[in-house]
């Protein structure tokens, strides 16, 4: 049976956004004029993944301790993770290029600001309407209700509310349904889950799953209170597949969703990931089909 | 028969602040200048209207100066340049004047698409567009323009649109520079219509990678 409505994981709707001029080539040859559709969790992971670490910088920049995008640079580089640094120096070295803007220009400062600032609005409205909403979380997810809501010239207040109510994970868990999600309404899977990954072997492919299926056993063994935001973050992937709608294709690149979705007859596709593409586009005799 | 006598230029301060005055009734970029840049309202001898005067590149400018003296005027610090929001006439004011500068280039930029010519009004457009940020940064209108710039500018992607997509962007600009009550509703819409049209209105190349989602490369 086609399925014509395709549902987007994270990992598919993030690259639409965000990926190379490449793999979003990919994605819109694929998908066609298909009705593309996200739910409000898959909304909240990109604002957690992404969109946080891009208004967080702006915080930085903002410092009036700050004088260039380059301190800023240097002081992100020093204090955060690897994976915030990476997006977060590519974007620079992205609006820099396209703008104009120098590093270490201090006059550039106050231009990066208000580049970045439309580029925080314009990329919460993609996200809002460029894929349908389901409309449907069973989770009851308090962060991906929290909206983003700027009013031009303020968008330093409508930045720090939004980032307060977002990082406000004890209020947000207190409202929550995440633990009825997985130790009730789901149950059943939910056990297959755990049953399935104790009876596999570890190997590349199989480990996203097991990691899942472990913050799944946690839930189960210790309870609600172990289900926290934290927790949700690594068990997301178990999240967006049983709370996907049945009628939808989930589409996704993480190998984790091959064993959630085929444990309980979900249909999915798993697309390429981004260096897959291009590894094709240079070499076009490894391409073979999906 | 009659003749008609051209005024002649304002020669003392007196004169100059009239000018100005007059100016700032009857000439929309002469007008606003003083308050918005930060300029000096002394009265300027030139003719260039105001984008062709910001348009003219450092040195040129440089030349004017000294050829002016005293009576050029002075430009803010360039950290001063995006500053607080204009007032509502002023605001709808600059949009008209800049929107028309924008709406000229991407309807010669359609026509010249494809052609080695069109880069002089991309180059144009991009001008009007960045001192359009700089003077009236918060511009509701701004956020549309500057979402088809970054679609343009990205890594030079204004040569690979083709003509009908210009039009389109043209159709999209115009309407909006309409409206007299923007809001951003209506803006994100517009955004999304330029989405609709083709143009990648968040070109920036990112690899995001979630500390917390599975980390396997796919198929």
């Amino acid at each position: 049976m086609a399925h014509n409505k395709k549902f987007l994981d994270t990992s598919v709707a993030r690259p639409m956004l965000l990926g190379s001029k490449a793999y979003k080539k990919h994605f819109s040859g694929y998908f066609g004029n298909d009705p593309l559709y996200v739910s409000p969790y898959v909304q909240m992971e990109f604002k957690r993944s992404y969109l946080i670490n891009v208004i967080d910088f702006y915080f930085v920049l903002r410092l009036d301790s700050v004088r260039t995008i380059d301190d800023a640079l240097k002081l992100w580089s020093n204090k955060f993770r690897a994976s915030e640094l990476k997006a977060i120096v590519q974007l620079m070295a992205e609006l820099n290029a396209t703008h104009r803007l120098k590093d270490t220009r201090a006059s550039d400062k106050a231009k990066a600001l208000h580049e970045l600032e439309l580029y925080i609005m314009r990329i919460e409205t993609k996200l809002r309407l460029f894929f349908r909403n389901t409309g449907t979380d069973s989770t009851r997810c308090k962060r991906a209700d929290i909206p983003l809501k700027v009013s031009p010239p303020d968008f330093r207040g409508a930045f720090k509310a939004f980032l307060q109510e977002f990082q406000n994970v004890v209020l947000c868990r207190s409202k929550c349904r995440i633990d009825h999600f997985i130790l009730k309404k789901n149950k059943k899977q939910v056990s297959d889950y755990v049953k399935k990954a104790k009876e596999i072997t570890v190997k590349s492919g199989n480990q996203g799953f097991i990691r899942i299926a472990q913050g799944l056993e946690t839930v189960i063994s210790k309870g609600a209170l172990a289900a926290t935001c934290k927790l949700c973050g690594t068990i997301g992937d178990a999240v967006i597949t049983l709370d996907a709608p049945p009628n939808m294709e989930l589409q996704h690149t993480d190998n984790s969703f091959n064993q959630l979705c085929s444990i309980i007859n979900r249909p999915h596709h798993q697309h390429p990931s981004e260096q897959k593409i291009h590894s094709i586009k240079s070499h076009p005799s490894r391409k073979k089909t999906p | 028969m009659m003749e008609v006598s051209k005024a002649p230029d304002p020669a003392t301060k007196l004169e100059q602040n009239a000018y100005a005055q007059t100016l700032r009734t009857s000439d929309v970029t002469g007008g606003l200048r003083g308050n918005i840049t930060g300029e000096t309202t002394k009265w300027n001898p030139g003719n260039l209207t105001m984008v062709e005067r910001f348009k003219t590149p450092e040195t040129e400018r440089e030349i004017f100066k000294g050829a002016r003296s005293a009576s050029v005027p002075i430009r803010r610090a360039h950290s001063e340049t995006v500053g607080a929001r204009l007032d509502y006439e002023a605001e709808s004011i600059m949009r008209i004047h800049f929107a028309s500068e924008m709406l000229s280039d991407l309807k010669q930029v359609q026509q010249h698409c494809h052609t080695p010519r069109a880069a002089m009004y991309v180059d144009s457009l991009f001008s009007t567009v960045r001192l359009m940020r700089d003077v009236s940064p918060y511009d509701p209108y701004m956020a549309l323009v500057m979402a088809l710039y970054d679609a343009l500018a990205y890594r030079n992607s204004w040569a690979d649109y083709k003509r009908d997509q210009y039009k389109e962007a043209y159709r999209i600009l115009k309407q909006m520079a309409d409206v007299k009550h923007l809001n951003k509703d209506r803006i994100d819409k517009a955004i999304m219509r330029l989405e609709a049209a083709g143009f990648d209105t968040t070109p920036f190349a990112i690899d995001v990678g979630d500390d917390e989602d599975d980390q396997s490369d796919g198929a």
